[in-house]
């Protein structure tokens, strides 16, 4: 099987071929990850849209050093999923007041759809306010100093929890075999 | 910033929770630094693996159609490819077709500006460095906009060409440079196992062969024809036997246009 390098690396002439074939790999978890960060298979589509074309246009900028290919991907995926949800919560008309939702109810919410068994468990060995904050963070799409007014405590102590914790995480699920390979 | 303060950073970048200054502070110190590199990398490795443990859901056919259609562009580049045989003898059906051709539209407005030459060199060098890569015959540019400016500016010689076959063919070209371009607009399929050829006429002698193409229905094609079209008094098109046509014509033209 082409490496996903070797694909980028044909997109980046014009191959569209290629580009049908790193589609056909990551677009389901592209799909899901934004479909269970929006709530809305519309919005989740449209944002899926988005992630490719992006790929698409920017194929040229990956940068081996900087991890592989799924990495980036995903990476460009959250990116623009959280950008999206960034937006919606702009728009709507009635938004949530910080104080409102506790931290424990977004976090529930957030698990649930957490299914793999290494990364939930991963997470689940977290002491409970690192992985509150590192799940607002990324299942939830929202910035340290918004996490910081949700749960009000000061800003650096979501930094540190958010850095603890994802120090530990890396330590669990990244081997650096993995990294180099 | 400092490297210590972006290295603290680095895990907040990977789950995209900076503010937007933070995220310029660190991806300006990241370009240059190949100890932040690795932590990132890392760093996106376990975001990654968070993206991948959501609940799999399969997009829908739909989706996957309409991305991968977002990405063709409209107009197809083919390269044309060269026929190498020594022409020999003429077809009385050439007369009759060059005939046709005196009737065709001829426009010629203006000389050529130094910018659109450069743009059409820059797509032919564009062109010959790309079929390298790929050693196809058909390949597709994906500057549509560089392409249409050059079949829609004025300045350069534009001939339509005119005979038997409904379709919207323009040649256009510039003498000077001698680089030109054959624009393929609604032209039905030659057939199974022919091709088009397209054909430069001098004055006296035998039509030179400058390529053949296939068009895909409903889609445009540009065939880049590098040439001294001074030579020359007409251009061409005849359906051959594929995959690389004929030495000669051995059909009238079924296309034509006086240079």
């Amino acid at each position: 099987m082409e490496s996903d390098e070797d694909l980028l690396a044909r997109m980046v002439r014009g191959d569209e071929g290629a580009f049908a074939m790193l589609y056909d790999r990551f677009s389901a978890p592209v799909y899901s990850l934004a479909l269970r960060m929006l709530g809305d298979r519309a919005a989740a589509e449209e944002t899926t849209q988005e992630v490719f074309l992006g790929i698409w246009r920017g194929a040229g900028a990956f940068d081996p050093r900087r991890g592989s290919v799924r990495s980036w991907l995903l990476a460009q995926a959250h990116h623009k999923t959280v950008d999206a949800l960034r937006r919606a919560r702009l728009r709507a008309t009635d938004p949530l007041p910080a104080q409102v939702a506790a931290g424990s109810e977004i976090e529930a919410e957030a698990l649930r759809g957490v299914e793999t068994g290494l990364v939930r468990d991963a997470l689940g060995g977290l002491p409970a306010e690192q992985r509150e904050a590192i799940i607002l963070a990324y299942y939830g799409g929202y910035t340290q100093q918004e996490i910081a007014g949700r749960l009000q405590i000061p800003l650096g102590t979501v930094k540190t929890r958010i850095r603890d914790g994802m120090q530990r995480l890396r330590r669990q699920l990244v081997s650096e075999v993995q990294l180099d390979a | 910033m400092t490297h210590n303060q972006v290295a603290e950073l680095l895990p907040a970048y990977a789950l995209d929770a900076l503010s937007p200054e933070e995220v310029r502070a660190v991806e300006d110190h990241v370009r240059g630094c190949q100890d932040c590199q690795r932590d990132l990398a890392a760093f996106t490795t376990v975001t990654a693996a968070m993206a991948d443990s959501v609940l799999m859901t399969t997009p829908p056919p739909a989706l996957r159609a309409r991305v991968l259609e977002a990405v063709r562009p409209e107009v197809d580049v083919a390269v044309p490819r060269p026929v190498p045989h020594r022409a020999r003898g003429l077809s009385f059906g050439w007369a009759l077709g060059l005939a046709a051709a005196a009737a065709a539209v001829v426009v010629a407005v203006g000389a050529v500006g130094v910018i659109l030459n450069q743009r059409l060199a820059d797509l032919h060098t564009q062109l010959s460095r790309q079929t390298e890569q790929l050693n196809a015959l058909s390949i597709r540019v994906t500057q549509q906009e560089q392409l249409l400016a050059i079949v829609t500016n004025p300045a350069l010689k534009r001939a339509t060409l005119a005979g038997s076959v409904v379709g919207d063919v323009q040649f256009v070209y510039d003498p000077a440079s001698r680089l030109g371009a054959l624009i393929v607009r609604n032209l039905t399929d030659p057939g199974q196992g022919r091709v088009y050829q397209l054909w430069l006429v001098a004055a006296a002698g035998a039509p030179q062969s400058a390529g053949v193409f296939r068009p895909v229905t409903g889609r445009s094609l540009v065939v880049p024809i590098t040439a001294d079209f001074t030579r020359y008094r007409a251009i061409a098109i005849s359906v051959e036997q594929g995959p690389s046509g004929a030495p000669l014509p051995t059909a009238p033209p079924i296309l034509s246009a006086i240079l």
